[in-house]
């Protein structure tokens, strides 16, 4: 019922999808996984409980968080490493679009 | 709805164009013209973007729950949710407040050991780690949500993560909605991070030199590397920094408070992102609403009810 109210006062699109079949998102382990593509092609790293990982720049197109915990996803900017995403834990991004500024993983 | 969001986008373009008159070529210097943002509007996007510990700790205690009725008698993990964020814009190395400072201290003295939950699973045989798995992520199925910002998001629709998004937000497309809104809050950001640079370096010295006065001799945010290079890579990270890791945690914070750094990052986001908050503020406060319902949801399941 919220989310018709948001949907009916919301003045940006909210397109949502629905259920998804099965198949795609069963996991085998619980890791941070990023990809080059978008939904979940040509991975990248796999990695499971490093607090900072570090990758390759602005490549992430799609990400698994399979982990329990979330991680904040740091685009480098002159002096200061700034908040690129904010990946929850359990989360699956099939798209990262305009966010694909990611150049290291801080755990939260 | 059409004709409202219609009327709407119009007040709003007179609204611009009239503080662009007013301001002139000054405006043109700036990367977005500047609207009025209302408070309600201001504090409902630090609500919804602050991570708020409580839905962490009610998430996790109804997903212990599933995993107990499964059949796997998980430990909890109070920490789950992790630091709350500090400022609508994020940036490495500040606190959201004392207390997470002392909860939490620096990540750079966290090992690669694993966590109390990940010991739990990897102490199964394979074949219960598979079950476990199953409990936890579900069939695979999962509901998927296209954000206004083009960032797509599943989470799954059954199994124990989903039962924790249903007690706590309703359901899984609520928890997507208001998790993720923080994404449109970062897209937004990276539009104007070399303002909010600058905003930081202003404050930087005042910063450094309160650090100083306190015997910690830092360049930049770097409290982290300090923390890392006096205690090392000691503790899990689910595991409470030692008491000379938080006192360095508490005087980090109170000289970030004192250089003003998470006022200043709220400051540049709304001052640079004010059309958009303008433009959005209905869906923000309907966001802000339902994110209120999940906090009554919260202490419902943490008190047991």
């Amino acid at each position: 019922m919220l989310l018709s109210k948001g949907i009916k006062r919301g003045a940006a699109a909210l397109a949502v999808a629905g259920v998804v079949a099965a198949g795609s998102a069963l996991p085998a382990q619980a890791n941070l996984i990023g990809y080059d593509n978008t939904n979940f092609g040509s991975q990248l790293y796999n990695v499971a409980t490093a607090p900072y990982i570090d990758v390759v720049d602005n490549r992430t197109s799609s990400l698994k968080n399979q982990t329990s915990r979330p991680f904040s996803a740091r685009n480098v900017s002159g002096l200061f490493s700034f908040e690129a995403m904010y990946v929850n834990a359990n989360g699956l991004y099939n798209t990262l679009s305009a966010n694909n500024q990611i150049d290291h993983f801080d755990r939260r | 709805m059409t004709t409202s969001l219609r009327g709407r986008g119009v007040r709003l373009a007179v609204a611009v164009s009239a503080v662009s008159l007013m301001f002139g070529l000054a405006s043109c210097a700036s990367s977005d013209p500047q609207v009025p943002v209302p408070e309600e509007a201001r504090s409902a996007l630090t609500a919804l973007t602050s991570q708020p510990v409580d839905l962490s700790i009610a998430h996790t205690t109804a997903w212990r729950s599933c995993m107990q009725t499964a059949g796997f008698q998980v430990p909890f993990d109070s920490t789950a949710g992790g630091q709350r964020r500090s400022a609508l814009i994020g940036v490495e190395g500040l606190f959201a407040s004392e207390d997470d400072a002392r909860a939490f201290g620096y990540s750079s003295t966290t090992g690669e050991g694993e966590g109390t939950l990940d010991r739990f699973r990897s102490s199964l045989p394979p074949s219960q780690q598979e079950q476990y798995d199953l409990a936890h992520f579900g069939s695979g199925e999962t509901v998927q949500v296209s954000l206004p910002n083009g960032l797509v998001v599943s989470r799954s629709a059954d199994g124990c993560i989903a039962e924790g998004d249903k007690a706590v937000y309703g359901s899984v497309e609520n928890a997507i909605q208001v998790g993720e809104f923080v994404n449109e809050v970062n897209t937004e950001s990276s539009q104007f991070l070399d303002e909010a640079e600058s905003s930081l370096r202003e404050v930087l010295g005042t910063y450094e030199d309160c650090m100083s006065a306190q015997g910690v001799s830092v360049s930049g945010l770097s409290a982290g590397e300090v923390a890392a290079s006096q205690f090392g890579q000691y503790r899990a990270y689910d595991e409470a920094p030692s008491a000379d890791e938080q006192a360095l945690a508490v005087t980090d914070f109170s000289c970030q408070v004192e250089a003003g750094f998470n006022e200043k990052l709220d400051d540049v986001f709304v001052q640079n992102a004010s059309v958009w908050i303008v433009e959005n503020e209905d869906r923000i406060i309907a966001l802000r609403d339902l994110l209120d319902e999940s906090m009554v949801r919260s202490q419902q399941v943490i008190d047991g009810v």
